[in-house]
């Protein structure tokens, strides 16, 4: 129910014109104007004088100097790695070490070590005795 | 199914995709700019919030340089905590304005606690006025902020945040850690106060305003 009080603290907080009002207050706020017209008049009347009086009294902003001087005490621009560059660095760790796990870590059965051996001496250049013995 | 570094980018899994969600997926984009040092991030986050910061600096210090001397140090703690700034908590005004009632709090806890001899409690100033404007309206002004000066910190902040800073009921609500509905009792009680306080002068006041303002009263 809309009190002359109630009235008077809606009219503060959200001004003289009613259809400004939240909705569910707006057809309590037009019924009690409709019941209490010189009442309602007079708080609404003195609700905008205060606005007025409380705007008379607006402090002036702060100056151009005071946002330069907050922007200037704000950290210089760091450099900015985009987000996808980390978890690219962190794949690239990932396949690194995966790659030289597998391929150094698993041993190499023996005869396999044999082989390679063999060829890497024949890959040798003191192999000319094989080809004088194939003429 | 999201992958997982495009959730990385959008945020959380879920976050609202309304109203909400938009702010707070554009208060985050803003922050990761200032902790990355971007000047446009930087400039926008202080013509954002530097009026809101130096209006209630101004009005819980009650004196201009050392509002100003605040606001510069609340955005100090800004620059340095933007990273633990959460904005699925709260929208950057709210989490800024908590810095500067807490920032406020401490400088006047130093005051109260350091008080310099024959020291009065300091008055909010204005430049000084000419001739002309000491009279008629620059008068009500000072009357106006004098009565304004003597409220309860709390309704001073809730008249400050809802009508000089034009902040949403529930931002301010947020900001003061109160109920939407507490909020509006303070600021009724704020009101009641000034009413009171200057009835006497309220004539005369609307009457030197709407000569000196076109009668825009």
């Amino acid at each position: 129910m809309m009190t002359l009080d109630r009235f008077e603290d809606q009219a503060g907080l959200y001004g003289p014109d009613v259809t400004r009002w939240p909705e569910a207050e707006r057809d309590a706020a037009r019924a009690f104007i409709t019941a209490n017209p010189d009442p309602a008049r007079q708080v609404l009347v003195q609700a905008n004088a205060l606005n007025a009086l409380l705007e008379s009294a607006r402090e002036a902003g702060p100056d151009a100097a005071l946002f330069e001087a907050v922007i200037a005490s704000a950290p210089a621009a760091q450099f900015a790695a985009p987000r996808w560059s980390a978890m690219a660095a962190a794949a690239a760790l990932l396949v690194g070490v995966s790659t030289g796990w597998l391929t150094t870590a698993a041993p190499l059965p023996e005869e396999e070590v044999l082989f390679e051996r063999a060829f890497a001496v024949l890959a040798e250049d003191d192999t000319d005795w094989l080809e004088e013995a194939a003429r | 199914m999201t992958r997982p570094a495009l959730r990385l980018i959008t945020g959380r899994p879920g976050s609202p995709a309304g109203a909400g969600g938009t702010q707070a997926a554009a208060d985050r984009a803003l922050a990761d700019g200032v902790a990355r040092g971007d000047r446009e991030a930087i400039a926008a986050l202080t013509r954002r919030c530097l009026p809101m910061v130096h209006g209630l600096s101004l009005r819980l210090l009650k004196d201009r340089g050392e509002a100003e001397d605040a606001a510069q140090e609340v955005f100090v703690k800004v620059w340095r905590k933007i990273s633990s700034y959460d904005p699925e908590r709260a929208k950057i005004e709210t989490w800024i304005g908590r810095i500067t009632i807490n920032t406020c709090h401490d400088r006047l806890r130093k005051r109260r606690e350091a008080p310099l001899a024959g020291e009065e409690a300091p008055e909010v100033t204005d430049p000084a006025p000419d001739a002309e404007q000491a009279l008629g309206a620059e008068q009500a002004a000072r009357q106006v902020r004098a009565a304004m000066a003597e409220l309860p910190e709390r309704q001073r902040i809730a008249l400050e945040l809802r009508h000089f800073q034009d902040l949403s009921q529930a931002d301010a609500a947020q900001i003061l850690e109160v109920s939407e509905e507490a909020l509006e009792s303070l600021l009724a009680r704020a009101r009641r106060t000034l009413k009171t306080a200057l009835i006497d002068e309220a004539e005369a006041m609307i009457g030197t305003l709407s000569d000196g303002r076109g009668g825009d009263a």
